[in-house]
């Protein structure tokens, strides 16, 4: 019942190709995937990313990638019965996706968890900074604030009324 | 010499401030009140333009829409489903019947997505029900979980 663009799809197949071809990755496929494999290996990708986001990873790049591989997968599955080839060509593109983003999940995640540190420090020091400040305005406050004041106030003459 | 009060004030404005910038620290990675959308879009993805009489064999376009304000990253399964005037869906009981269109979507915490869904009825029929339902994955289970998210268009196909 639901019509996938052939124009779509032509796109879909010519970007994956690109990528394919420009990716460094070597990545090992499978002879053969079926559609209720990779949304299992979909579903176990998304649980790594959602604890590596929790973590304080930034998982915009690989969402989008989940999402291309979805699209993938659902495209091919419109194609299973009417094109077997052209939907496990799709499906290879999904592969390929996925195997991608689990090779990246590593570094977004090392990454989160230093961002998440440096987000700790630069709290701590700001609190230190103005727990500093606040001492400093207790014990040296009053001096600062006189000798500015006599500074600025350097050329004032006093006359008689 | 600058009196006691005036340092105790000064003194008391740092200490806000620090308060203020640990509370900053503190709100921005808190979601008071998690929540998923759902709505069902007519054909200029509209809530509200949806025809309810259509001829049989005639395509029928709708949209569904998912918005994620969960706080964190969000596997959907948003299912499309057939039923009647006797079907019952509601919060907390799904249609047991197998999904008609199926769209996966996985979203960041203020993400959305919009669905096209193309159906045609081949004969008549009072009463038709399209049922959209929202599930969501269990990162626990590995497993699609109805999240209570629904909504539903009624249709009178008639013959052509």
């Amino acid at each position: 019942m639901i019509r996938p663009s052939r124009v779509g799809i032509a796109a879909l197949l010519l970007a994956l190709t690109l990528l394919s071809a420009t990716a460094p990755l070597q990545l090992a496929l499978s002879a053969s995937v079926d559609s209720a494999q990779l949304y299992s290996e979909i579903g176990s990708t998304f649980a790594r990313v959602h604890t590596i986001e929790g973590e304080g990873g930034n998982v915009t790049g690989v969402v989008g990638q989940l999402n291309q591989a979805l699209a993938f997968v659902a495209t091919g599955e419109a194609y299973e019965t009417t094109a077997p080839d052209q939907a496990q060509a799709l499906y290879q593109q999904a592969e390929f996706i996925i195997q991608s983003v689990n090779q990246e999940l590593p570094g977004v995640e090392s990454q989160g968890i230093a961002a998440a540190q440096s987000e700790v420090s630069w709290l701590a020091f700001t609190l230190a900074a103005l727990a500093a400040i606040g001492i400093g305005i207790y014990f040296f406050g009053g001096r600062i604030f006189w000798s500015l004041w006599i500074r600025s106030h350097r050329n004032w003459r006093v006359k008689k009324s | 010499m600058i009196d006691d009060k005036v340092k105790a004030v000064l003194l008391a404005a740092v200490i806000v401030m620090g308060l203020m910038t640990a509370g900053q620290y503190w709100l921005e990675h808190r979601v008071v009140e998690p929540f998923s959308e759902l709505g069902v879009l007519g054909p200029d993805q509209l809530l509200g333009d949806y025809s309810s009489n259509v001829t049989a064999g005639q395509n029928v376009t709708l949209y569904g829409y998912i918005g994620n304000h969960e706080g964190a990253v969000t596997y959907y399964d948003l299912r499309v489903k057939l039923g009647n005037l006797t079907t019952v869906v509601n919060g907390t009981v799904w249609v047991d019947a197998p999904s008609v269109a199926d769209f996966r979507a996985v979203l960041r915490d203020g993400q959305n997505s919009t669905f096209p869904v193309v159906l045609s009825f081949p004969q008549p029929a009072n009463g038709t029900k399209i049922i959209f339902e929202l599930w969501e994955l269990d990162t626990s289970s590995g497993s699609f979980l109805y999240s209570g998210l629904w909504g539903q268009i009624i249709l009178n196909v008639t013959a052509s």
